[in-house]
């Protein structure tokens, strides 16, 4: 060994000392980055979430909306029919979310609650119905389950978290189990999927914002899979910046989403001033916009932020003015009021026209058209129940119907409004 | 410089025939010797000077440059870093790890002190600072002024196309330089000695780490590009650990004193990084900065192409050093061996590394060139550029032919302080035209202008290469979608913008999403976004410039909501809901 290479070498002590000194750097080092990681990590963390959903409840009871045997008699008609494999998930998404999950059929071969739920949440049951072959409804995803859903096809929902939001309204708890094909799951995978997935500017959102309102309240902020900080000060501007009747059913469920978080507002102040001011804002021009463009009888089109219908006669092509569009704008119109607070409410007269023509128009239908439009008629229903201040849930005789605008699932110690604070 | 001062003859005692002697005074030079250049130190000077003067001229262009602008501004005027991005709502949630906050204080104060000229001049200096330092470096390495303007021609030469935009990662470039004139110092003349085939692997001196904690500190600070350093001091570890290797076994490196001081030097400059208001936090960042989704769209983040810029230089590159290597006997240095071999992958990987590759295959090379060179060409080389130290140096006579060269470097510094845009105000040059300042070609400036005149405000849609731009520049209250801040965008925004961008199927509905009611198409680069508004009838042209256009949105709902409807022969027999809006996507959801 040359005199060079003897004085590279470190002596046992050197090296001992080196290699404390190394450790010490680089170990302190790992050692701050992971508490730093993991701080970080608890930040992103999801927050607590409901054991049960909030309900959104309606507010209002007005008999001259529709009397009660009326109403009765209509629901009996919008029963969700068994087609076999031919049952669409789409009708079975609607019926659920406007029968509720303890419906009883008065009609043989129409759905139960029960079969509904069971054809949504449990993977057994949907191959029961569909085959095996049919790709599953219920998928396992990085960040819980998700719901496979696609604009075709029978065995598949048809929007974006539209699944998730009809369990959540009619009040699955969290641990509620769901069957995957992957194996069980429970309806906490579900929302940790919808509210982690969730992106603001994702195509659709308003059934998102329903899922995140209902479990995360009184939480008002959370992150997604990206680190995105959201919050429903967010969430609300969104919703009202895409100008109507852009969205889903004529940008109707963009107002329900709204009038949803006002309403949960009230109970936990998920919203800033400034942005429940501008929502209440927002939701009295809609509403303006809505006296102002009713036609005589009483419905609107799809061309409801517009003008108002022009002709009695609906039109037999087109998109926006054939007798199921008119449904589809009424029913739902009425749906988000029913919901709304006070002060965003059109003069009475307007809604009760609206229901008027409504009930006439459903009473008037043939079973193939209620088959073909079920989805709307859907809306149309739950709409006429809720200015009842009910679901149609609650109007079957085993069940009395409550007296209060509160909601058959809520808890009894939540119901209460909490006074705003200053 | 050089004056008449009384000579050894007037002073000293009179010599025999004095009276007689009838030859001129002799001209002594006051100065210090070093400073007689020779014809290699004017050729730097020379060249130093023609890079600031041609750095002075390159135009600004609508690059991130002017959110980084912005951002200095944002921090000077609140006395805090942002949190989530202070410009975009529609970035809101976002955190923000401001990761260039040094540099953006710096641009956004030679902004705020000197306007567009201020940028030039402060961006022109930092590369004259980088280049200057880079020179040093590689003429420390090897001794040799030639083989130090041939490694800056070669790192110009192959690093060129990342030299040319004014942004914070000058800072940083200047920084890499730095510390590769650190490193240099410390292992000097490596290179330089013939006759010495495999020197000894140098040792990471004392004084190398306060310094390089200083020089860290300073770069986490100015630019995230401070993980460069720390991959450069990596490399000279495995340097270390392979000498050590390579002389006394395997067994031998961990045992090995030059190992374990370059490893604590590394770990000083890592440990110097986290002096920052992020602390490691901005480690974290800047390391999985590069696994960002959206940035796989950016050309500069693309892999290397052997086929475009710059693809061909790196290419070429490869190949001489290794030949070079090859032929060269000297022993190719670990460390410069283990730098160049990871930011070559590095380049491959992301193109935006090839200006750090660049001068580590600059600095690499040069030793190797230089004993090509001697072995080559021995005649030619000059004994001047042979003897670098100082004690030589003051030993022998200077040629009065090398004051000359001084002379001639000193106007070539004045001409070029003249032909710079820096000495404007002093000597009352005319200022240049914006179209002189801007990059005509990639500026919408007429573009701009129309916006002003027309008071265009709120949400707009711009390619994002001009957001930042009009961040700056637009109209009060004009907000752009995105900006050239791509790790911000989070991932839907960024699809729905590339979709615009494409004009793919449900480019308008995506606008509409959005409500995004003007929009600013680049025409070069989006030809066929900008047909596809033109024929639409939701978008009016109401600019149509060399530079762009601008669009506005029409209602054209409300004007033919009721013939549409009765024309539109498109039935729904299945009950789905039916969408609204000017157009349908075959992948949106049934409405």
């Amino acid at each position: 060994m040359n005199e060079v290479a003897r004085a590279a070498r470190l002596s046992r002590r050197e090296l001992l000392i080196y290699s404390a000194v190394h450790a010490g750097i680089l170990g302190g080092g790992a050692v701050w980055a992971a508490v730093r990681y993991r701080q970080e990590s608890l930040r992103r963390r999801l927050p607590p979430l409901q054991a049960r959903p909030w309900a959104i409840v309606p507010r209002y009871d007005e008999p001259p909306v529709i009397d009660l045997p009326s109403l009765r008699m209509l629901l009996e008609r919008l029963e969700l029919r068994d087609q076999g494999a031919s049952l669409k998930i789409n009708h079975v998404d609607h019926a659920l979310r406007f029968l509720g999950k303890d419906h009883r059929p008065k009609h043989q071969g129409a759905l139960s609650g029960r079969q509904m739920l069971a054809l949504l949440t449990d993977h057994r049951e949907f191959v029961r119905r569909y085959g095996p072959g049919t790709p599953p409804l219920l998928e396992r995803s990085d960040w819980g389950v998700r719901v496979r859903y696609a604009s075709q096809g029978v065995a598949v929902s048809s929007h974006r978290d539209h699944t998730a939001a009809t369990l959540a309204e009619v009040g699955l708890p969290l641990e509620f189990e769901l069957h995957t094909p992957q194996g069980p799951a429970t309806m906490a995978d579900l929302v940790r999927h919808v509210l982690l997935s969730f992106e603001l500017d994702q195509q659709e959102y308003e059934w998102s914002t329903l899922v995140a309102a209902c479990y995360l309240a009184p939480q008002r902020q959370w992150f997604n899979h990206a680190g995105r900080k959201l919050s429903f000060d967010l969430l609300a501007p969104r919703i009202m910046r895409q100008r109507m009747p852009q969205g889903v059913c004529y940008g109707n469920h963009r107002l329900f989403s709204l009038a949803a978080l006002l309403q949960l507002d009230q109970q936990h102040e998920l919203l800033s001033r400034p942005v429940r001011a501008a929502a209440v804002r927002y939701l009295q021009g809609m509403s303006r916009v809505l006296v102002r463009h009713q036609h005589a009888l009483g419905f609107w089109n799809g061309n409801w932020p517009y003008r108002a219908p022009q002709s009695v006669r609906p039109a037999t092509t087109g998109t926006t003015d054939r007798l199921p569009d008119r449904i589809l704008a009424t029913g739902h119109a009425l749906e988000w009021l029913a919901i709304a607070p006070e002060e965003v409410l059109p003069p009475r007269d307007v809604v009760v026209r609206a229901a008027a023509w409504l009930r006439e128009t459903i009473l008037g239908l043939e079973t193939d058209q209620i088959t073909q439009w079920y989805t709307f008629l859907s809306h149309a229903g739950r709409a006429l129940a809720m200015w009842r201040g009910r679901y149609p849930e609650q109007l079957q005789p085993a069940s009395p119907p409550r007296e209060t605008p509160s909601g058959p699932w809520q808890p009894e110690e939540k119901r209460h409004e909490k006074p705003r604070s200053e | 410089m050089i004056r008449k001062l009384p000579t050894a003859q007037d002073t000293a005692a009179p010599r025999p025939h004095a009276q007689q002697d009838n030859s001129p005074p002799v001209l002594r030079p006051q100065l210090d010797p070093r400073w007689a250049l020779g014809r290699q130190g004017f050729l730097a000077v020379a060249l130093l000077c023609s890079l600031f003067v041609l750095a002075s001229h390159v135009p600004l262009r609508s690059t991130d440059l002017w959110s980084h602008v912005a951002y200095g501004q944002w921090i000077l005027q609140h006395g805090r870093l942002p949190t989530e991005d202070p410009f975009l709502p529609q970035y809101a949630g976002m955190p923000v790890v401001d990761t260039a906050w040094g540099s953006q204080v710096l641009l956004a104060g030679a902004y705020r002190l000197a306007g567009e000229e201020g940028l030039s001049l402060l961006y022109a200096t930092v590369l004259l600072l980088a280049f200057a330092f880079f020179l040093r470096a590689v003429h420390l390495l090897t001794g040799h002024l030639g083989a130090a303007l041939t490694g800056l021609v070669l790192a110009i030469g192959v690093g060129w196309s990342r030299l040319l935009t004014i942004r914070p990662e000058n800072f940083g470039l200047l920084a890499f330089a730095v510390l590769l004139w650190l490193l240099a110092r410390n292992e000097r003349n490596w290179g330089g000695e013939a006759d010495e085939l495999v020197p000894e692997y140098p040792e990471a001196a004392g004084w190398m780490f306060p310094a390089v904690a200083a020089l860290m500190v300073a770069w986490a600070n100015l630019h995230g590009s401070f993980v460069c350093g720390l991959v450069l001091l990596g490399a000279y570890v495995l340097g270390a650990a392979i000498a050590a290797v390579r002389e006394h076994g395997l067994a031998a490196w961990w045992k090995d004193r030059r190992m374990h001081r370059w490893l604590l030097l590394a770990e000083v400059a890592l440990a110097a990084t986290v002096v920052n208001p992020y602390g490691i936090g901005l480690l974290v960042h800047t390391v999985q900065f590069s696994a960002n989704p959206n940035l796989k769209q950016i050309i500069e983040w693309y892999p290397l192409v052997l086929a475009s810029s710059p693809g061909p230089e790196f290419a070429c590159s490869l190949v001489v050093l290794l030949l070079w290597w090859r032929w060269s006997r000297k022993a190719v240095h670990p460390g410069h061996m283990a730098a160049w071999a990871v930011f070559a992958v590095a380049t491959v990987l992301a193109l935006r590394m090839i200006i750090w590759y660049a001068l580590v295959f600059a600095y690499a090379s040069a030793p190797h060139l230089l004993w090509l060179y001697r072995r080559w060409f021995p005649a030619t080389e000059p004994a001047e550029a042979t003897t670098e130290t100082k004690d030589t140096a003051e030993e022998q006579p200077v040629s009065p032919w090398r004051w000359g060269w001084t002379l001639a470097a000193g106007a070539f510094v004045w001409s070029a302080f003249v032909l710079s845009p820096a000495s404007s105000p002093l000597l009352g040059a005319r200022k240049r035209t914006p179209y002189q300042i801007y990059h005509r070609m990639t500026t919408p400036y007429r573009l701009t202008r129309f916006l002003h005149r027309q008071k265009i405000r709120g949400l707009v849609y711009a390619p994002q290469h001009w957001g930042d731009w009009l961040l700056v520049h637009g109209p009060r209250g004009l907000r752009p979608w995105i900006t050239s801040n791509i790790h911000l965008i989070p991932p839907r925004l960024w699809q729905d913008y590339l979709t615009v961008w494409q004009a793919y199927s449900g480019w308008e509905r995506t606008l509409q999403r959005h409500r995004i009611e003007t929009a600013i198409v680049d025409k070069n680069m989006q030809y066929r976004l900008y047909q596809a508004m033109r024929r639409s009838r939701n978008w009016q042209l109401v600019y149509d410039g060399p530079d762009g256009a601008v669009f506005r949105w029409v209602d054209a709902n409300r004007r033919q909501s009721t013939s549409a409807a009765r024309n539109q022969a498109a039935s729904n027999p299945r009950g789905n809901k039916p969408a609204t809006g000017p157009e349908r996507s075959a992948e949106e959801p049934a409405r």
